[in-house]
């Protein structure tokens, strides 16, 4: 074992072995720390400094801010909407294409096209389809005599149409993760769950579901992410209104960055959604992955 | 290990970084090549028109010594790229339009260079009043103002025509104006002859920007309400107060009545006044070189109205874009020729003949100019007895935001009381990061 173990070194070039791996990972480690780690460092730090002098400010400022409060409101209601519905019909959907018929492969592709669209398109593409004065929404509903809805000018619908949007367009991407996670569960199991008379249903919750816990909790977990940092719709169609009913955290970060030139103020509002995602996150692991202990 | 992967991670930085500054360093300008200097000019695509002739005359007028290179954005991006270079000391741009009710902000945040010290008195006393008080922050000039603005109102002549409208606009003047009473009364009226059931899209009045401050204010201010309170840094009462409420609850009565319109942004009004949407259009002078380029001819203009009992109150919206020196930029006196070029010499004559804009400078209103663009001579009399400048406040921007949002809530329905309180509440704290 000696022998082998000084041969390997050997091999290295003399270095001990278990250096080899950090090697290996320091060019994406280096990525990673740059552009992930010290953005977020840098940010959390600047929300602490005030013309250049540590303070706490910002924060007392931020805390006492009716805004703020309410962005971050739009912004948990919105995900705690968006997450379970994109989840659930993404797996509808996976389950739809998974199935073994000729000409699946169209359906697959119809239900991705959407993932393929620019974010900005859709967004502007969803604001003319839902226009007040002239949009196809509302000629459809005139047809049955429903008079004209407001869509993204209502402040009651807005934040629903932002949502049908996002979902439009996110599901088919989830459904693909979903998917290759069906066809990594053996075949056997459904056969042999079928001759013990097992239902539809019955093989849903027992054996798909459970056995898709790692896909599942990648995809609720990057859903989580996407969705809590998702503001283009917002800042295209909406900008925050009607009433501040979609003004996301996000988009509150925009505003004070890049309109009222606040970084203070962006910083603090991103480490508090930093914060949000990260607490999200840790229960969503929790839970799925006590399922899969279980 | 976790030491030494840091340290490792550290020294690659620092290397990319000093690599990154020797390559800059290592690149020299073009005036070290003994070629012209280039200068970069960032500016909205709205000026498009009277800039891009200039920036022709002037690489003209300087070949082989200076060369302006011009970059146009749409006008939303201006101030967010403005943002995002400048907090991050950027020297992309030398030179960068700088709308004038933010010059006091960009200069308080350190984006303009002071500049005093390249204008003579006598150069400064060129400009008209309202734009030396829209150049100035704390007794310094910032920016130079490039033109003004004033309102004016266009109506739709073959619109009125086709539903039999008739109105003596021969008698409206400065003292005597048109009353929004009688515009809405208008407006309903071709609607029910032109578009009773709605299905034309047809609109009695807009505003160029509506939903924007800069025009939407002059409601209140038509009332006799200030845009904010004395010392620039609070709102407390005032959205709430009679006069505002009054212009949010009139302004929403008639978007409810169809007679403004719902759903449509500022960019694209102007297209449905030209198309024959709109009957009557409440903009800037800059507008008729706009329907020029169209070739949209069924316009008119007049003078901006008045409430009917308030017409002593009236006030026009003013003030344009001003441009800036970058406080980073390394071709200063270059830069600065430009600026001088834009707003005080030749090229301001250039920029205001194509543009239409309203002269910043008070020789530039001329007989002849006043020939060729009558509407100037409306924007005169503004300039001289209605013109309000936009709230002077440095945190222009953040008020701007909140102010556009509530005239937008307020257009889709939001109860006016209430969107002016939560207006007030967003404003009290951005101004406390003033404070």
């Amino acid at each position: 074992m000696v022998r082998q173990a000084m041969r390997e070194e050997k091999h290295m070039g003399g270095r001990p072995a278990w250096v080899y791996p950090y090697l290996m990972l320091m060019p994406a480690l280096f990525f990673v720390l740059l552009f992930k780690i010290y953005p977020m460092v840098s940010v959390t730090i600047g929300s602490f400094f005030r013309n250049g002098r540590l303070s706490l400010r910002t924060y007392q400022i931020l805390f006492g801010d009716q805004t703020f409060w309410n962005s971050l409101w739009v912004t948990v209601r919105m995900n705690i909407i968006i997450i379970p519905l994109q989840i659930v019909i993404s797996l509808v959907l996976a389950l739809l294409v998974n199935n073994k018929v000729k000409g699946i492969g169209v359906f697959r592709s119809i239900y991705y096209i959407p993932v393929t669209m620019a974010i900005a398109v859709a967004s502007v593409t969803w604001s003319l389809m839902m226009n007040v004065n002239n949009g196809v929404f509302n000629s459809i509903l005139s047809v049955f005599g429903i008079p004209a809805q407001g869509f993204f000018t209502n402040p009651d619908q807005a934040l629903g149409c932002i949502i049908l949007m996002a979902s439009w367009k996110g599901c088919g991407y989830w459904m693909m993760y979903l998917l290759a996670g069906l066809k990594g569960i053996d075949g056997s199991l459904y056969e042999s769950a079928w001759l013990d008379g097992a239902g539809y249903f019955q093989r849903l919750f027992h054996i798909t579901i459970p056995m898709m816990s790692r896909t599942m909790l990648f995809v609720v977990v990057a859903n989580t992410t996407a969705n809590m940092l998702m503001f283009a719709p917002t800042k295209l169609i909406t900008e925050g209104g009607p009433a501040n009913r979609t003004n996301v955290l996000m988009y509150e970060v925009y505003k004070s960055a890049y309109r009222n030139g606040n970084q203070s103020r962006a910083g603090a509002i991103t480490a508090m959604l930093l914060v949000l995602i990260l607490c999200t996150v840790i229960i969503q692991f929790r839970m799925i992955n006590t399922h899969d202990g279980e | 290990m976790k030491k030494t992967l840091l340290v490792g991670c550290a020294m690659l930085m620092a290397g990319a970084t000093m690599f990154a500054q020797g390559k800059a360093e290592a690149s020299p300008s073009a005036s070290q090549q003994g070629g012209p200097v280039t200068i970069k000019l960032m500016m909205s695509s709205s000026q498009k028109p009277g800039v891009s002739a200039t920036v022709e005359a002037f690489n003209k007028a300087y070949a082989g010594k200076i060369q302006c290179d011009a970059e146009y954005l749409a006008f939303d991006n201006v101030f967010e790229t403005l943002e995002i270079l400048m907090s991050s000391k950027s020297n992309e741009y030398d030179v960068f339009a700088a709308d004038g009710p933010n010059v006091a902000a960009y200069a308080k945040r350190g984006y303009l260079t002071p500049l005093t010290k390249y204008f003579s008195k006598e150069e400064f006393s060129q400009f008209t009043p309202p734009m030396q008080t829209e150049a100035m922050y704390n007794g310094e000039m910032y920016g130079a103002p490039m033109g003004d603005s004033s309102l004016v109102m266009y109506y739709n002549t073959a619109l009125l025509k086709e539903a039999g409208i008739s109105y003596d606009f021969g008698k409206v003047d400065g003292g005597h104006r048109i009353t929004w009473e009688e515009l809405v009364k208008m407006a309903k009226e071709a609607k029910q002859k032109l578009d009773p059931d709605g299905s034309k899209g047809i609109f009695g009045i807009e505003f160029q920007q509506v939903g924007r401050t800069y025009q939407m204010n002059i409601l209140a201010n038509d009332f006799g309400a200030p845009n904010i309170n004395e010392g620039g840094l609070s709102v407390e009462g005032l959205f709430t107060g009679s006069q505002w409420q009054q212009a949010l609850g009139w302004y929403q009565q008639q978007v409810n009545d169809g007679v403004f319109t719902k759903g449509i942004k500022a960019n694209d009004t102007s297209s449905y006044f030209m198309s024959g949407k709109i009957l009557f259009y409440l903009g800037t002078t800059a507008l008729p070189g706009t329907f020029d380029r169209n070739g949209f001819k069924d316009y008119a203009y007049t003078y901006a109205p008045c409430f009917s009992g308030h017409e002593k109150e009236v006030k026009t919206s003013c003030g344009s874009w001003t441009v800036g020196l970058n406080p980073y930029s390394n071709k200063k006196d270059a830069a600065v020729e430009f600026i001088k070029y834009l707003c005080l010499n030749e090229g301001s004559d250039t920029y205001i003949h194509v543009s239409g804009m309203v002269p910043a400078l008070s020789r530039q209103f001329t007989e002849k100019l006043l020939a060729e663009k009558p509407y100037l001579r409306i924007a005169q009399y503004e300039g001289a007895h209605t013109a309000l400048v936009r709230a002077v406040t440095p945190a222009f921007n953040e008020y701007t935001t909140a102010v556009n949002a509530m005239w937008e809530d307020v257009r889709n329905g939001a109860n006016p009381k209430q969107a002016a309180l939560s207006c007030e509440a967003q404003l009290k704290t951005a101004f406390a990061e003033y404070q």
